[in-house]
């Protein structure tokens, strides 16, 4: 606190004084302000400061992409960029070789975060083409692009292969079984590791004649039966991979119980048109007994992969006999009072023609087989 | 604080004694030369001024602001993120003698500033809890009411926060609440800028305001 003036100044208080005026000079002296004066009292806090900073990214300079084939498309990584504790989103875009440029890694591919890394995958790359692939740090707010690093610098070159030497769709995984020994829809979920394109094949083999009805979204291929006493159905249906990620199936199911399961066909690298089937599909019953011997399939399209399917009912064992055909699937399972042996192989297709089937043997079993083959590309 | 003003004056309670005297005798012994004397064991006279005394109250907060990216605000501010901490300041005042209530602002730092004074900087309001604005975006108001754009390096004296004195027991809750715009463009990366007010409070007896008005400058008080 400062005091300017507090009381009367000795020469002040001596001329009032003098002049009789004392008792007035008192009452003044008591007063913070002396009259005609414009000292007063006051008091300030000691300041007070607000400091604020803005963020700045780091590190400093935008990560390099490095990119790397991969089954469908081309996989790109990169350092992340930070700014305070905002959320950093990436902008990522390729040039090719023609010198034109777009946008990738958006919307359901946008890139993520994982162990220190960021990244996404371009699966709209085209096969025979040259890319290279910059990306930019950007903070978005309220929807409003605000501050930005500079672009990476561009990344080495990749070149997507040109001609497609092997299958253009490779079996990758197969969901778990879902049985039901009821009607009314089952949910499967799409094999772990499903990507937008992959090729689904949905398998579902029942001990009772009633036909499943078709799931949305999906292609049927074969859908048969039998009937009488050793009655069965076998069903196959077919779609490109989405981001629903499950699919709704009802198998008509009764006490004899139903198997399903979904079948994943990753697109190799540089595969990017979606699947379609590679020729008519081969169906039929094959009479009672230890094997049976399907009809291949002929393809209308090279680098076609035939999926083959046997299935009989109350057979104790499985197994594929003679043929080129790998097995992906041999199980015996029964959700219900019925045995259902189910067996899945495929086979690669390099060129046109008709493709041979495999033998299946089983054990234990009087019923029909049921079978189909499917070419996809 | 408290201070106090105490004024023993023996000898000066003395000589308007003496004075009178005389001029008694002047008027009444004319050609006589009498000699009055008298010896007074003086009484001690204590005489206690007001006093003018500002701190803080239990409301003020650290003032601790986190870094900023664009679109960032203060809970109080009204738009943006507005999850950023207020500012705030309770000012209590503890004088006896009545009080004008103002405040000192300035912005510091480097001459590349988080603060521009324009709408791509950032952007304050200093508020009191009577609802006076000091500072509103970038500018306060003078005298005349006039909004001025604040400059980093000058500090703007005296701006009154309410219209009438506080008096002993009176608090006032002054809060900063702040913005950066997502307007702001990639040059304020990094950036900072440092506010610093200094409250102040001045005697209200024999020191009108005089047309001052709450939330502008006053010039007519004298703050220290």
């Amino acid at each position: 606190m400062r005091h300017d003036h507090l009381g009367l100044t000795p020469s002040a208080c001596r001329a009032r004084a003098w002049a009789g005026v004392a008792v007035a000079a008192l009452v003044a002296a008591a007063t913070p302000v002396v009259a005609g004066s414009a000292a007063a009292f006051f008091d300030a806090l000691p300041p007070r400061t607000a400091s604020m900073a803005a963020a700045a990214f780091t590190p400093p300079s935008a990560g390099a992409v490095t990119p790397t084939l991969v089954p469908g498309g081309v996989a790109l990584t990169w350092t992340p960029s930070a700014a305070g504790a905002a959320t950093v989103t990436y902008r990522v875009q390729r040039t090719d070789d023609l010198g034109a440029t777009m946008a990738v890694c958006t919307g359901a591919s946008a890139p993520t975060a994982s162990s220190g890394t960021v990244g996404c995958v371009d699966s709209t790359v085209q096969p025979g083409r040259t890319y290279r692939y910059v990306q930019q740090p950007v903070l978005v707010r309220n929807g409003v692009d605000t501050w930005s690093q500079p672009q990476s610098a561009p990344s080495l070159p990749v070149t997507v292969p040109t001609v497609v030497t092997g299958p253009r769709f490779v079996f990758a995984s197969a969901s778990t079984a879902a049985t039901s020994t009821k009607s009314g829809p089952v949910s499967l979920p799409f094999p772990a590791g499903t990507v937008d394109g992959d090729l689904l094949v949905l398998i579902s083999f029942g001990g009772r004649s009633t036909l499943p009805a078709l799931p949305v979204g999906w292609n049927e291929a074969a859908s048969l039966s039998t009937k009488g006493s050793d009655a069965s159905h076998l069903y196959v249906a077919w779609r490109s991979a989405d981001s629903s990620g499950v699919a709704t199936f009802d198998a008509q199911s009764n006490a004899a119980g139903t198997v399903t399961r979904l079948f994943r066909y990753a697109r190799a690298t540089g595969v990017t048109d979606p699947p379609v089937l590679a020729g008519p599909v081969a169906f039929g019953v094959a009479s009672a007994g230890a094997t049976a011997a399907p009809a291949g399939v002929a393809t209308t399209a090279a680098s076609a992969t035939v999926v083959e399917v046997a299935a009989i009912r109350g057979a104790a064992a499985i197994r594929l006999g003679s043929g080129t055909l790998s097995a992906r699937l041999t199980e015996v399972v029964a959700p219900g009072r019925v045995p259902l042996a189910v067996g899945v192989a495929d086979a690669f297709a390099p060129s046109t023609g008709p493709s041979a089937g495999a033998t299946w043997q089983q054990d234990g079993s009087t019923a029909d087989w049921l079978w189909a083959s499917v070419a996809f590309r | 604080m408290t201070t106090r003003s105490t004024a023993r004056r023996r000898g000066r309670r003395r000589w308007p004694v003496l004075a009178l005297l005389a001029v008694a005798a002047a008027g009444t012994g004319i050609g006589t030369f009498s000699l009055f004397t008298d010896v007074q064991t003086p009484a001690a006279n204590t005489f206690e001024s007001g006093t003018v005394q500002l701190g803080l109250g239990s409301a003020t907060s650290s003032c601790t602001v986190p870094v900023l990216v664009p679109g960032d605000s203060s809970t109080g501010w009204g738009s943006g993120s507005a999850d950023r901490p207020v500012c705030r300041i309770e000012l209590a005042y503890t004088g006896s003698a009545d009080a004008w209530l103002g405040v000192d602002v300035l912005v510091d730092g480097a001459a590349t500033n988080l603060f521009t004074g324009g709408s791509d900087g950032i952007q304050l309001k200093l508020r009191t809890d009577a609802g006076v604005t000091v500072l509103d975006g970038t500018a306060y108001r003078d005298a005349a009411g006039t909004a001025r754009t604040l400059a980093v390096g000058t500090e703007v004296e005296g701006i009154l926060l309410a219209d009438v004195p506080a008096v002993t027991g009176d608090t006032v809750i002054v809060e900063l609440d702040y913005l950066l715009p997502t307007a702001a463009p990639n040059a304020m990366q990094g950036r900072d800028a440092t506010v610093t007010f200094t409250f102040r409070a001045a005697q209200s007896s024999n020191q009108p305001v005089l047309g001052c008005v709450a939330g502008r400058q006053c010039g007519t008080i004298t703050w220290g």
